[in-house]
């Protein structure tokens, strides 16, 4: 009978115990959740290495991209792929053409067209092989040292086999025409070979065609949200509306599907006052300068003398004019990327400073525009040593960002995590405080 | 209106106790049951016993039906589902129901029966339990005492040995 | 108190005319059941709904995020994914309809009905608000548990009319469960009717009103209110006692072989009897449509009257439906010998003790 009674009390014990521990989890849902949902928010993906010198030979084998614009078409990358998975077709202008395929950001002058690019993905064995022999640096493996040019992308899955066959060039059909394509066209289409050579003809050539400007646009981070606004924004383009309407669709595009936040208000405010046009390649003498690039001269780093130096310079120059920082930025950036690759010298930063006092005045009203959030780092807290502790870091970094907070925010919250989770100590503090170090 | 449902309920009521008696399978009986049970309580419904309607459901459809269908699933066959039921000795059984009914038949014609419409009482279950307890508190324990017979003789059957 | 039926009756005309009444009582009633059935399939939807995001948050999940109505997605976290289980209905109408080939296929089609009706005629007798009830009983606790053991009987001809081994299985374990758990429910609900000497759920919260709520009446009643919980709780067959359907062992229970429109409707008399076990949780423990501040003795007319009594009948019946849900993501499946020994050696032997000990408490106070 004891022992019945007994029971019955430890019974009710654990009765209440199991409660509390699962309503404490329903409670503090908000800080435990284990999950992301999973096709608007990703995981970070750990970095993985090959070869023996991480800072030379550190590449990650995610997917190939190719910067179409900056191709030539040499097939270098095509004869290189051991399973033939690459395939480029490219228009040579007739001698005499007055088409101008353009530069690359390197500042080479291009010779053809590159008419198709296309690379199977469900053949690629992700060998990395085409991306040595590439000139331009313009075919790589996104993500790992090349993240700064795009971002990584470990899942690419498509509804269609045929869909992982990515087409990265698709120049319009004018184009084609303008470059002397008509061959090649008709040969596409399976007609007949015009007889007559379609060279410099009526079409208008690229050089003088306006294009959309979406530069306003690309300021928005969230690329969920980013390629909604780039769709209203192109409608309303089209549409002939003014900067304004423009700015008004958008918004209501965004708001719509529900990704609208007040940070975008100064997206909709420079969106207003851009210029949604632009020409593409204005005049001859601006040629070799990008018109988004504020001022600042590709050419200044040709100074350099040791190629590789020059390379990975060029590399962080683009790709910091591409998220649009200023002259003090950008020279920050090649410096802190040639420190990375044990290059820096002497040489180099007197060339720095040249870059700077070049740009510097021009592009200074820039970085006012620039939105305060965002640019942390998330691979600062790899230098956390006990993985429990990094994960949870980053998973609350994660957490932070997506609710689009402020740096300071973000690595306080960080702190406070670890802290109640029990494992923040003074190093680990100061990694964590090294994210907004880092911007 | 109260006759139209009287006779759909006392129609229920005997259609599917003719079901019990000549379905072949034995399922079917059982669920047909169900019904005839049901049926009663609704006839007691007519008669504005409330709580006694409740109580066929309660006892007959909730507890007795499903122990008759639990029997029929664990004698034989459990998992089959063309249990059959087999009629044998026929005569016999008919004749015992036709004197059976001729029984109360007789009974039914000579009673004295207490006619007039049946009175809507207000709460039937503290009377009910008054004369359960006071003027009929006899047949109760005996009933009672049946029922604790039958409880300590299952569980004594149920043992092992 | 009056019924919804009879109010209904007096709306539409006179009872004394005797065309007229023939109509109106068939249109009364058809608008009743029209009522409850109602009733039945939203708390089927919306349950399932707050089923799946207290599970989730309960283990650390988010739960469903992704299908909205119309367009609006709700906020982050509690409606995020709100036309789920609106989408999941659909889904499951549109299902294809499965008989196996070997099944009784009369009894098969016919189980889920009788389930259901079972639900239905119990949710008659149930009161939702003072002087809202489909069918005013005097005998309203007593009819409610019988017409919620008909159930039973649909079970048992799902499962054995399946011809599947686990149905068969699943359908024995309900049934022994099901008319084991009655008695220690009907035990507990006993111990309140001695006291407000009524079976009427009326008169049961009007006692409460006048006196004070039953699980704080005395000690025992408090032991009673627990053990209608946790046999109601058995009652409907969740978790911990689901052995019926023990996902691990039975795959599904009584109702593997069932698809479609059939099993949505077993899913819904399940969470009707999961409304219905609370609604009878709050009338008879928790004092029904009374407000919670009449506990202290606070008294605001403008907190009572009928749409009053509906809100806070309800809230508590969210309540108790929560609890529920909190003892199933909590406690794990318990044995077959666990779930008979818990009942008759634990719960009725102290609801019997209970019975004898208010019924002295009675006649000392």
């Amino acid at each position: 009978m004891g022992e019945y009674f007994k029971n019955i009390y430890s019974g009710l014990q654990s009765f209440v115990a199991g409660l509390q521990l699962s309503l404490h989890h329903y409670h503090s849902r908000k800080k435990l959740v284990a999950t992301l949902q999973y096709p608007h928010e990703k995981w970070p993906v750990e970095e993985r290495h090959i070869g023996f010198d991480l800072q030379d030979y550190n590449v990650v084998r995610s997917r190939l991209h190719v910067d179409i614009n900056d191709c030539i078409g040499c097939n270098q990358c095509m004869r290189a792929c051991p399973v033939d998975c690459i395939k480029i077709e490219s228009v040579k202008p007739p001698k005499g053409s007055e088409f101008d395929p353009g530069t690359t950001s390197n500042g080479t002058q291009k010779r053809m067209l590159v008419a198709r690019f296309d690379i199977d993905l469900t053949e690629c064995m992700f060998c990395n092989l085409c991306t040595y022999p590439c000139p331009e640096d313009c075919i790589y493996m996104v993500g790992g040292p090349n993240s700064a040019k795009h971002q990584i992308e470990y899942e690419y899955s498509q509804r269609d086999r045929k869909d992982l066959i990515f087409h990265f060039a698709n120049p319009p059909e004018e184009e084609i025409l303008a470059a002397g394509g008509a061959d090649y066209l008709a040969k596409k289409k399976g007609l007949p070979v015009p007889e007559k050579p379609a060279a410099g003809v009526a079409a208008k050539p690229k050089s003088t065609e306006p294009k959309i400007n979406y530069t306003p646009v690309n300021a928005i981070t969230d690329r969920m949200t980013r390629s909604l606004a780039k769709k209203a924004f192109t409608a309303a383009v089209r549409a002939g509306k003014t900067p304004s309407e423009t700015a008004a669709s958008v918004k209501q595009a965004l708001e719509e599907a529900g990704k609208y936040t007040s940070e975008l208000d100064a997206v909709m405010e420079s969106i207003g006052k851009a210029d949604l046009m632009t020409q593409a390649v204005q005049a001859p003498e601006t040629k070799l300068t990008k018109p988004d690039q504020g001022g600042l001269d590709i050419k200044l780093l040709n100074d350099l003398t040791d190629r590789m130096t020059r390379s990975i310079a060029k590399k962080a120059f683009m790709a910091a004019v591409r998220e649009g920082k200023d002259a003090r930025a950008v020279a920050d950036s090649i410096q802190s990327a040639l420190q990375a690759a044990n290059k820096f010298s002497d040489e180099v930063k007197s060339v720095l400073a040249k870059l700077q006092s070049a740009g510097g005045a021009s592009a200074a009203t820039e970085s006012d525009q620039k939105p305060a959030s965002v640019a942390l780092n998330i691979k600062v807290l790899n230098g956390i040593s006990d993985k429990m502790t990094r994960g949870l870091a980053k998973k609350t970094f994660m957490a932070a960002r997506r609710e689009g907070k402020i740096p300071a925010e973000i690595v306080t919250e960080v702190k406070q995590t670890l802290e109640d989770a029990g494992k923040l100590t003074p190093e680990y503090a100061k990694i964590i405080d090294s994210l907004q170090e880092g911007t | 209106m109260a006759e139209v449902a009287f006779i759909i309920v006392a129609a229920i009521t005997l259609a599917s106790a003719f079901f019990v008696v000549f379905s072949p399978k034995l399922m079917y009986s059982g669920v047909a049951l169900f019904f005839t049970l049901f049926g009663v309580a609704g006839l007691y419904v007519f008669l504005y016993a409330d709580f006694l309607a409740a109580t066929q459901i309660m006892v007959y459809v909730g507890g007795i039906m499903v122990l008759i269908l639990f029997g029929i699933m664990l004698t034989n066959k459990i998992a089959s589902t063309d249990l059959r039921q087999t009629n044998r000795g026929r005569f016999m059984a008919g004749l015992g129901a036709f004197i059976l009914f001729l029984f109360m038949a007789y009974i039914a014609l000579t009673a004295q029966w207490h006619t007039g419409s049946p009175q809507l009482l207000d709460a039937t279950v503290a009377k009910l339990g008054l004369l359960i307890l006071y003027q009929y508190l006899l047949p109760f324990e005996v009933a009672s005492i049946l029922l604790l017979a039958a409880l300590i003789g299952a569980a004594l059957l149920s043992r092992k040995k | 108190m009056t019924s919804v039926i009879d109010s209904m009756l007096k709306l539409f005309g006179s009872p004394q005319a005797a065309g007229s009444s023939a109509v109106s009582l068939i249109v009364a009633v058809v608008i009743a059941g029209l009522v409850v059935f109602t009733i039945m399939a939203v708390m089927a939807i919306v349950a399932v709904y707050f089923e799946r995001k207290v599970s989730a948050f309960m283990q650390d999940r988010i739960g469903p995020m992704e299908v909205g109505i119309f367009g609006f997605k709700g906020g982050k976290q509690f409606w995020g994914g709100i036309g789920q289980t609106l989408a999941d209905t659909v889904k499951l109408l549109v299902k294809e309809d499965i008989l196996p080939k070997e099944a009784d296929k009369k009894l098969m089609i016919m189980a889920p009905f009788i389930i259901f009706i079972a639900s239905f005629l119990t949710f008659i007798g149930v009161p939702l608000s003072e002087n809202l009830v489909v069918s005013d009983f005097n005998i309203g606790i007593f009819y409610v548990m019988a017409a919620g053991s008909i159930g039973v009987i649909g079970i048992i001809l799902a499962g054995w009319s399946s011809n599947n081994k686990w149905s068969l299985y699943g359908a024995l374990r309900s049934a022994a469960q099901i008319i084991s758990y009655e008695i220690p429910i009907g035990l507990s609900l006993m111990l309140v009717v001695i006291v407000a000497g009524s079976l009427n759920f009326g008169d049961i919260v009007a006692w409460q009103a006048e006196h004070r709520w039953f699980f704080i009446h005395s000690p025992f009643a408090f032991v009673a209110f627990i053990i209608y919980v946790i046999a109601g709780v058995a009652e409907t067959n969740r978790t911990p006692f689901d052995i019926p359907e023990a996902e691990s062992e039975l795959v599904a229970g009584w109702m593997t072989e069932y698809s479609g429109f059939r099993w949505s409707i077993f899913f819904m008399s399940e969470y009707a009897n999961v409304l219905i076990i609370s609604i009878i949780a709050s009338v008879v423990f928790l004092g029904g449509w009374l407000s919670p501040l009449a506990i202290f003795g606070v008294h605001f007319t403008w907190l009572e009257g009928p749409l009053w009594g509906l809100f806070w009948i309800f809230s508590k019946a969210v309540f108790f439906v929560f609890v529920m849900m909190w003892f199933r993501w909590t406690f794990p499946r318990l044995r077959v010998d666990q779930l008979m020994y818990f009942c008759w050696k634990v719960l009725i032997p102290f609801a019997l003790a209970n019975i004898i000990f208010i019924s002295v408490w009675e006649l000392i106070f």
